[in-house]
């Protein structure tokens, strides 16, 4: 889409919101684990981008920025909704649990459960990874940290879930 | 560096994202919220910085109000997908000055001209949403037999009266599936001490029909989805009105007894359809996925079309103990059912134990 480069701010948020408003909202809804404060998110995301469009003015930079914008509304509403309610999923499965093991949806609840109870920051990149696929240099980018970085976020990140996972086995 | 078990967790993570994000699905007035937002930070803008507003909106192209409405039709759905609008560009060497400034918006709780204008017209929900087994019964033709599905819904108070909501009041999604208990009845309370959950329900459970048969198993259904829901739980007692019930239905000698699961082979459905599950829509190969037990571990599977059987096929769970297995199955664009069968090992003839319907798209 050639024309795209002169969108005006609001044609921009129409465009940009058509094909990518449902993947931000679920991104958000992976963070924060609620999709109405997704929802949110990702409309004041939308919000931002508009009032930022004359410095971004290439749809190749909204992207990241709405995803950057994302993470970090995402990470201030975890903060705000306090360490209380994030762990109100409830204890971790215990051993018990061999048929979890067996069935693939509870077997999705551990492992996202596991990956609700990393640090900030490792879960942030796992999810930029495996959800959004996105490369190391997008997540860098997206998260305002360096390749390396994400690098070693990421295999902690794993190899911490890993761990978690073996203990409740 | 990774192990191979690393990649192992990678790919179980990415199928439990992909799971997780599938079902999120937004509400279809997002733009209609994103562009009230504008609309309000514009005159918020104006009122409380005058001379920036208007700089914008002179010099830099601050749209007229009437664009809005001129585009509304257009992309309003968030289906439609616009081609090329977004790629990001992964090398994109971002200026300090194009980095995203997020913290900067003003938040809708901000002083506004008028009256305020919400985001959302919904209140945000602090009860998060959770997904939580549910135990139902089905009478494969030897008896009735618990089967799971899982529900996601509302968190109400914990995970167990939760899942016991739901299993009292909202039908299976499977039409083969029923719970036995009183649709009416309702958790009072859940408390749990030493791996014991005292359940206490509503007078209103106490009032149903059954067997002796139906009745030990209805039993086992709250037992089973109380435990599974929080897997701390082992045992399970029941109050009704706050107070224990000596004989319930008629058949169940409860008094203060507390009730463990009994053992799987006696009560569970010998083959559970984990995948598709009642009414997916599924891209081919449809991955089909069974958990039970069967002579010789061999399960039949087929898949119908109408009355017309299109494919069978036979996967390996165990006998003797219950195990998984899948396959995936090409299967062109269309409504199927698909039936899972066990020998019976005398006669060699099919029984079916589960079925699921769903469609390829």
């Amino acid at each position: 889409m050639s024309a795209s480069t002169s969108w005006d701010p609001d044609e921009a948020v129409t465009a940009i919101y058509a094909a990518h408003y449902r993947s931000l909202v679920r991104l958000g809804a992976l963070l924060v684990h609620d999709q109405g404060a997704a929802e949110e998110i990702v409309q004041e995301s939308f919000i931002a981008m508009h009032g930022a469009w004359r410095r971004l003015r290439d749809p190749a930079r909204a992207l990241p920025y709405l995803r950057q914008s994302v993470v970090n509304r995402s990470r201030s509403a975890l903060r705000h909704r306090g360490v209380a309610e994030r762990h109100a999923s409830g204890p971790p499965p215990d051993a018990h649990s061999a048929e979890q093991a067996a069935l693939a949806a509870l077997e999705n609840e551990a492992i996202l459960d596991a990956l609700r109870r990393l640090p900030e920051r490792q879960r942030e990149v796992l999810v930029l990874r495996y959800y959004a696929d996105l490369s190391e240099t997008e997540i860098a980018d997206a998260l305002g940290i360096s390749r390396g970085t994400v690098k070693s976020h990421a295999s902690r990140g794993i190899a911490a879930l890993r761990a978690k996972l073996e203990q409740m086995a | 560096m990774t192990t191979p078990d690393d990649d192992l967790i990678a790919a179980r993570l990415r199928r439990a994202l992909e799971a997780e994000a599938d079902m999120v699905d937004p509400s279809g007035d997002g733009l209609g919220h994103i562009r009230t937002g504008i609309e309000a930070r514009r005159r918020r803008s104006w009122w409380r910085h005058p001379a920036l507003a208007l700089a914008a909106a002179a010099g830099l192209g601050l749209a007229a109000g009437g664009l809005w409405f001129g585009l509304t039709g257009k992309g309003s759905d968030d289906t439609t997908a616009v081609a090329g609008g977004g790629s990001p560009a992964p090398t994109s060497s971002t200026s300090p000055n194009s980095t995203p400034t997020p913290t900067s918006t003003p938040t809708s709780s901000a002083p506004t001209t008028g009256a305020p204008v919400p985001l959302r017209s919904t209140p945000r929900t602090a009860a998060s949403t959770v997904t939580v087994p549910v135990y139902y019964q089905h009478d494969d033709g030897s008896g009735p037999r618990l089967y799971r599905e899982f529900h996601r819904t509302r968190l109400v108070t914990d995970k167990i009266t939760t899942a016991l909501t739901q299993m009292f009041a909202t039908p299976a999604q499977d039409p083969d599936y029923s719970s036995r208990w009183p649709k009416d009845a309702t958790v009072r309370g859940v408390s749990i001490a030493g791996g014991t959950a005292t359940v206490d329900l509503s007078r209103a459970a106490t009032t149903a029909n059954l067997s002796d048969a139906a009745a030990d198993v209805a039993l086992q259904q709250l037992v089973y989805t109380a435990t599974a829901a929080d897997l701390s739980v082992r045992k399970v007692k029941l109050t009704f009105g706050g107070r224990p019930v000596d004989v319930l239905w008629g058949h169940l000698a409860l008094a203060d007894r507390s009730f463990a699961r009994a053992p799987k082979l006696d009560v569970q459905g010998l083959i559970w359809i984990l995948a598709p599950r009642q009414g997916d829509r599924a891209a081919s190969p449809v991955t089909v996925s069974v958990y039970g037990t069967a002579f010789e571990g061999n399960v039949t599977l087929k898949v119908l079309r109408g009355a017309t059987e299109v494919t069978t096929t036979t996967v390996t769970t165990a006998m003797g103990e219950f195990a998984s297995a899948s396959t995936k199955l090409s299967l062109p664009a269309g409504s199927y059912s698909l039936r899972a069968y066990d020998d019976n090992a005398e006669t060699g003839a099919l029984v079916e134990r589960d079925s699921k319907s769903f469609t390829v798209r």
